[in-house]
């Protein structure tokens, strides 16, 4: 029997985030002052709903990209992680991170995935497509 | 063979199949 479903991505797991960015080659750090950018005007800002202008920047982790002048900030809201950045084009980051940070969700959707399949035992085998990326776990 | 296909998408989308798992048991094992 088998069985196809679609999932809405979460981002809750830091351990898998700070992996995800061990493997894109980011820098994953606590900040203990504002993250870089968050300049260009809100109409580039990709942030939460609840948050304020002036909190802007201000953020619990970030994660540094080499190349881009800007980061991305992490925010905690209850049990979530929501990235904060900002995509204006001086800014850099889009280019690393994909439109809308789709490839740094890709990729700490494989690592959350790889790190709960470890620890149910599963065979894990990974495959990257044009595209995308399958894992095929089997027990 | 139990297996569980993901297709993780460059846009950040997920799409899972499971394979040979009967009834809610391909529901539990796919829980991530």
């Amino acid at each position: 029997l088998s069985h196809v479903s679609k999932i809405e991505l979460e981002i809750k797991d830091l351990e898998a985030l700070k992996a995800a960015c061990q493997r894109l080659g980011f820098k994953f750090r606590k900040v203990k002052r504002p993250i870089n950018g968050m300049v260009a005007g809100l109409e580039t800002v990709h942030y939460l709903e609840g948050i304020t202008e002036e909190e802007l920047g201000k953020c619990d982790h970030a994660i540094h990209v080499p190349g881009a002048k800007y980061e991305i900030g992490i925010v905690k809201k209850g049990k979530s992680l929501s990235l904060l950045w900002d995509s204006w084009v001086k800014g850099g980051l889009e280019k690393h991170i994909g439109k809308d940070a789709g490839k740094l969700k890709q990729i700490y959707a494989v690592e959350k995935i790889r790190l709960e399949a470890r620890k149910k035992g599963m065979k894990i085998l990974e495959s990257i497509k044009p595209k995308s990326i399958r894992l095929t776990l089997s027990i | 063979l139990k297996e569980i296909v993901i297709e993780v998408s460059d846009d950040g989308e997920v799409r899972l199949e499971t394979k040979g798992f009967e009834g809610k048991a391909c529901l539990e094992e796919s829980q991530f």
